[in-house]
């Protein structure tokens, strides 16, 4: 009869705990730029958890299906100026395409069928062309271009030219240019402006000072920076752009910086938490 | 104080009914949605290892605002967002046959069971959709009306005789169903843990708290 009671009082403990949990509710004030509201971008599309590859239309429909207001893609060009989003410096190893190089030493029809290693179905290389032809109500979503540039040509004016090239036409085909940022250093994004871009320049390695005397659009950090820097930014009228949120604790590391845009790898508890997630989809 | 025990007689406590209540929110705890419905089944033995019983739930199955923010840089018709509130209400109709595969012989009802059961299932969903570029409402109504049917494997607890604990899993199947308005989209099963091949599957995992009645000790 002992061991009857102790169950009993378990199992009510485990009862009370459960939906003390499911009652507890969390407010935050958002002071930023961006109307005090936190732009919420999955990384690379689901985020590094999500059962398809990172930079793949399978990754990005659903975390737009979800409620995020875009996504940060990886881009890449190929030797024909075409952008796609990949990740690696290399084919060889993330995709089947073993010993191939770096994507800029490919045309793209010789690289489009490189699939990815994984073990469900056929997972391309996709161009930024393709994904944006692939989603409705494109100009409501904001893309983030993590450019990564060819390090053996990452100084090189010409390749430079060529990258923002390809970025200009595809924003300039879809009419995205306000809806996409470039994220890069000082030196790409000024060649950006001088090149007539009217994308959004977010300045990585440069401090706040550099970014605001070149009038550029924002400051990219990561969750572990300084409130006070993200301050100084704001104070500056830079926006901040901020990464490395891997967990729901890292999300909300994130929302106390106030950061005007928030690149998650956990998208689904974040829009939840600010009543932006649509249970209408069905996520794949 | 003498029990049967204590006199070495078998006792086995014949209770024939159960009345359990399903007010655990587990499928909330794994699918987030905001529910507040609660479950009656009615159990009744008709051999020692055999049983019949339907299962009741109903109430709120689906409450939740979906706000989406719009031209952050006002570069078109200025920043604006839609809020959707989105509430779906529904019952759960669920009949079951349970055989007991594993059972004590002391406590009726104690032990593993299977049974095949059939699920009639209607959602009532009200979507209250507000423009703040436009200060407007939108409303839209949707139903889906659902038959499907499925196998549970649960396990029950019997302790002072009388309070039981169920605790169990089952796979659905759908049948058939039949769903109107918001271009007739089909609202899933929002009792379900888990959902899969667009609606056509899923389980549910149910933890109930009972009562037993009836019947009496049997030597």
């Amino acid at each position: 009869m002992k061991s009857n009671h102790k169950i009993l009082t378990l199992l009510l403990l485990g009862l009370g705990l459960l939906f003390s949990q499911c009652d507890k509710e969390e407010n935050y004030i958002i002071k930023n730029l961006n109307h005090n509201v936190i732009m919420i971008l999955g990384h690379g599309g689901m985020g590094d958890l999500y059962k398809y590859p990172n930079n793949t239309l399978e990754a990005i429909k659903p975390v737009i299906g979800i409620g995020a207001d875009g996504t940060e893609l990886d881009v890449q060009i190929t030797k024909d100026s075409v952008l796609i989003l990949f990740h690696d410096e290399t084919l060889d190893g993330r995709t089947r395409c073993d010993g191939y190089s770096s994507p800029y030493n490919y045309n793209w029809s010789e690289i489009k069928d490189c699939y990815y290693n994984t073990l469900v179905d056929d997972i391309p290389i996709y161009s930024v062309d393709e994904v944006f032809s692939s989603l409705p109500n494109l100009n409501d979503l904001y893309f983030s271009f993590d450019c990564k540039l060819n390090p053996e040509l990452a100084y090189n004016e010409v390749y430079r030219r060529q990258f923002l090239g390809a970025i200009k036409r595809i924003c300039e085909k879809y009419n995205m240019s306000g809806n996409v940022f470039v994220e890069s250093d000082l030196a790409f994004l000024l060649t950006a402006k001088d090149m007539g871009l009217t994308t959004k320049g977010i300045v990585v390695g440069s401090s706040v000072d550099q970014a605001s005397d070149n009038n550029i659009f924002g400051i990219g950090t990561t969750v572990d920076t300084p409130p006070e820097e993200i301050d100084y930014a704001h104070s500056k009228g830079l926006y901040v752009m901020m990464w490395g949120a891997k967990s729901d604790a890292g999300n909300k590391k994130a929302i106390g910086l106030n950061p005007d845009f928030l690149q998650t790898d956990k998208p689904i508890p974040i829009l939840m938490l600010f009543e932006r997630f649509d249970f209408d989809y069905d996520i794949p | 104080m003498i029990t049967a025990q204590d006199t070495g007689e078998q006792q086995s406590n014949f209770r024939n009914n159960i009345i359990k209540l399903n007010a655990i929110p587990i499928a909330q705890a794994i699918n987030g949605h905001n529910q507040k419905w609660l479950g009656v089944e009615y159990e009744r033995f008709i051999k020692h290892n055999l049983s019949v019983g339907a299962l009741v739930d109903f109430g709120l199955f689906e409450d939740y605002t979906f706000i989406k923010y719009h031209d952050y840089f006002d570069e078109n018709e200025g920043f604006s967002y839609t809020r959707k509130d989105v509430v779906t209400r529904g019952y759960h109709f669920i009949p079951s046959v349970k055989f007991y595969f594993l059972s004590t012989k002391q406590k009726k009802g104690q032990g593993f069971y299977i049974s095949g059961c059939l699920d009639f299932n209607q959602y009532f969903k009200k979507s209250e959709i507000y423009f703040s570029q436009t200060n407007s409402f939108a409303y839209e109504n949707s139903s889906t009306t659902r038959l499907s049917a499925g196998a549970t494997l649960g396990g029950q607890f019997v302790a002072f005789t009388r309070l039981v604990i169920d605790l169990n899993i089952s796979i659905y199947g759908k049948l058939f169903s039949v769903s109107r308005g918001q271009n007739n989209s089909e609202i899933p099963p929002l009792n379900a843990t888990w959902v899969f091949n667009d609606n056509k599957g899923w389980s549910t995992v149910n933890l109930m708290i009972g009562y037993a009645f009836g019947g009496g000790k049997k030597k």
